[in-house]
């Protein structure tokens, strides 16, 4: 791992009584994309927010390359850009005046601004929509004029909050592409979503939030590997499957969830790929025929469910 | 980014937003008009007030009231539009810009009080035809403290709407303070006749809406500068020069140490 880039320490956010974000630690590196995955309301957005210091902590602190968000948020706003969740623009404004401010805001020349738009709103194909009202675009297109802020800005901090809702499967892949790219030049990317697809596929690591705290932190395989037996291998297989066979496999898989019916054993396991040909060769030495071997690991979903005890799109509140 | 630099973009957000209010602007103007040119009249005939030095014209005092009561509305307008942009996440936005606080508090203040003024310019313009001014520097010094007083309301304005963080309060809010301040002002009233009402008398002399109104009168129709103003020129200048320093330091105040972002939170 290398350099902390954002320490959050003892972090508490409350809005009257409600409790958003509650006790939250989390240090996320100099140069990896991370993903903070949660249902609406279980206090993303309200942690971001704070990184970028709209909101300032109820109690504990942000610290982003050493400075921290309540003393020094000058300077933390020099390392922090965000795309927000909702585009962030009045009706009558059009998307090329948007970004040109933006742009002129985030510090270049007018020149090097006009340039810069430009090439991003082709590259996000807005250019032909640039006169145009934000109230007469789709919410998709509205979703990519408040991505292309980061885009040009280029911060060393860039926080996406779920920056391909609303979005085409083509627009999706096009963005997470652009977040990857931005993490290769150097940027530090913090993205909180919903849709485990996008987590699993964008992030290094993930941290899975759920009512205001931190449930679990890891890479996607180590999140999947901390749920016992949470890889299913399944035999198709011909001949008789008998209890010492059952009990042989039992002993090599290290499981106690098998199950054999019609043909079929199904095995839960921890790390099943490791385990799938001493299992083959358990069947072949009592003459079961393996037809077929296929293996699935737990998704996203299954981790959310086992840390949480909730599924996550059935888990959504009021957004926090 | 270089503090100017951020502060001219700042202050170009509002006034980029000029063009968007014409049909309010239209109405208010018309508005204005019928005031100046039917109820000023009208109203005119029926008063008559005596100042120290003899009978005042009621209406070239009416029609500079008219002016400020218009250009404070303008002002205390910003409010409901910051308001506006909190709901829209834009102050959320503006606050996670990489700029100083103090710039962005500056800036909007300014921008506000731009905008606002030249809002109003129309019916300044009428204002200075009717009264007649003609000299450039009179007619500079009105668009001065115009701006100047315009900003110092904006900064309030700005500063109440970020704190309430709600338009139906800030309504509450701005009905009550637009009724009192205009009206325990100069506004209409001259000082000379509030004198006997102790209470009304001294609220009208601490409001800064009597010291810019009868700055204005001062320096557009200066036989007013004969005993009927709350203070001289001096003070007055002084006082709205305080009024808009202080209002602009307690945005800076808010939005450094306290204001942040979400609407109804």
């Amino acid at each position: 791992m290398g350099k902390v880039a954002v320490r959050i320490r003892n972090l508490v956010k409350r809005f009257g009584n409600v409790i958003a974000v509650n006790r939250l630690n989390l240090d996320i590196y100099e140069g990896e994309v991370f993903g903070l995955l949660g249902p609406n309301g279980s206090g993303k957005s309200t942690t971001l927010l704070t990184i970028a210091t709209v909101y300032k902590p109820s109690e504990g602190d942000v610290e982003v390359y050493g400075y921290s968000v309540v003393r020094d948020g000058d300077k933390v706003r020099k390392l922090v850009g965000i795309a927000f969740q909702e585009p962030k623009a009045l009706w009558v404004d059009n998307p090329y005046e948007i970004l040109l401010w933006h742009a002129m805001i985030v510090g270049y020349s007018l020149g090097d601004a006009r340039r810069v738009v430009r090439e991003v709103m082709e590259e996000l194909d807005l250019w032909e929509h640039r006169g145009k009202f934000i109230a007469e675009l789709s919410g998709g297109t509205r979703k990519k004029v408040e991505v292309a802020k980061l885009l040009i800005q280029k911060p060393r901090i860039a926080i996406f909050d779920e920056p391909t809702a609303q979005l085409d499967v083509t627009s999706k892949h096009f963005i997470w592409n652009r977040i990857r790219a931005m993490r290769d030049e150097g940027s530090t990317i913090i993205v909180a979503t919903n849709d485990m697809f996008e987590a699993e596929r964008l992030s290094d690591r993930i941290g899975i939030m759920y009512k205001g705290s931190l449930k679990a932190l890891g890479t996607p395989a180590e999140l999947k590997d901390r749920i016992p037996k949470g890889d299913v291998i399944e035999f198709k297989v011909e001949g008789t499957i008998s209890n010492e066979v059952i009990t042989m496999l039992s002993e090599v898989l290290e499981s106690d969830r098998i199950s054999a019916s019609n043909g079929l054993i199904k095995v839960h396991v921890n790390r099943g790929e490791e385990k799938i040909a001493t299992a083959i060769d358990v069947l072949v030495k009592h003459n079961i025929k393996v037809k077929s071997v296929s293996m699935r690991e737990p998704s996203l979903d299954d981790v959310f469910f086992y840390f949480t005890g909730a599924r996550l799109r059935e888990s959504g509140d009021e957004g926090f | 980014m270089k503090g100017f630099r951020a502060l001219a973009l700042i202050i170009l957000w509002d006034v980029r937003k000029l063009g968007r209010y014409k049909f309010f602007l239209a109405m208010r103007f018309t508005w204005f008009l019928l005031q100046v040119l039917v109820f000023g009249l009208i109203v005119a005939h029926m008063v008559s007030i005596r100042g120290p030095y003899g009978l005042l014209d009621y209406y070239k005092f009416y029609v500079v009231g008219a002016y400020m009561a218009v250009l404070f509305s303008i002002s205390i307008m910003r409010g409901h539009e910051i308001v506006e942009e909190l709901e829209d996440g834009l102050i959320d936005y503006q606050l996670s810009l990489p700029i100083e606080r103090r710039v962005l508090a500056i800036g909007r203040t300014l921008g506000g009080g731009i905008s606002s003024f030249t809002y109003s310019m129309p019916m300044l313009a009428v204002i200075i035809m009717v009264l007649g001014v003609s000299s450039l520097t009179s007619i500079l010094l009105l668009a001065l403290v115009s701006f100047v007083f315009s900003s110092g309301l904006v900064g309030i304005a700005m500063s109440v709407a970020l704190w309430l963080r709600s338009g139906d309060k800030l309504d509450i809010l701005m009905g009550i303070s637009d009724s009192l301040l205009v009206r325990l002002s100069t506004i209409f009233y001259p000082i000379v006749v509030l004198t006997p009402i102790t209470i009304y008398y001294y609220l009208a002399t601490i409001n800064p809406v009597s010291h810019a109104t009868d700055l204005l009168r001062i320096v557009s129709i200066p036989e007013y500068a004969l005993g009927v103003t709350v203070s001289d020129s001096t003070i007055m200048a002084s006082y709205i020069l305080g009024f808009t320093i202080t209002s602009i330091l307690a945005a800076i105040t808010l939005l450094e140490r306290r204001i942040e972002g979400g609407y109804g939170r």
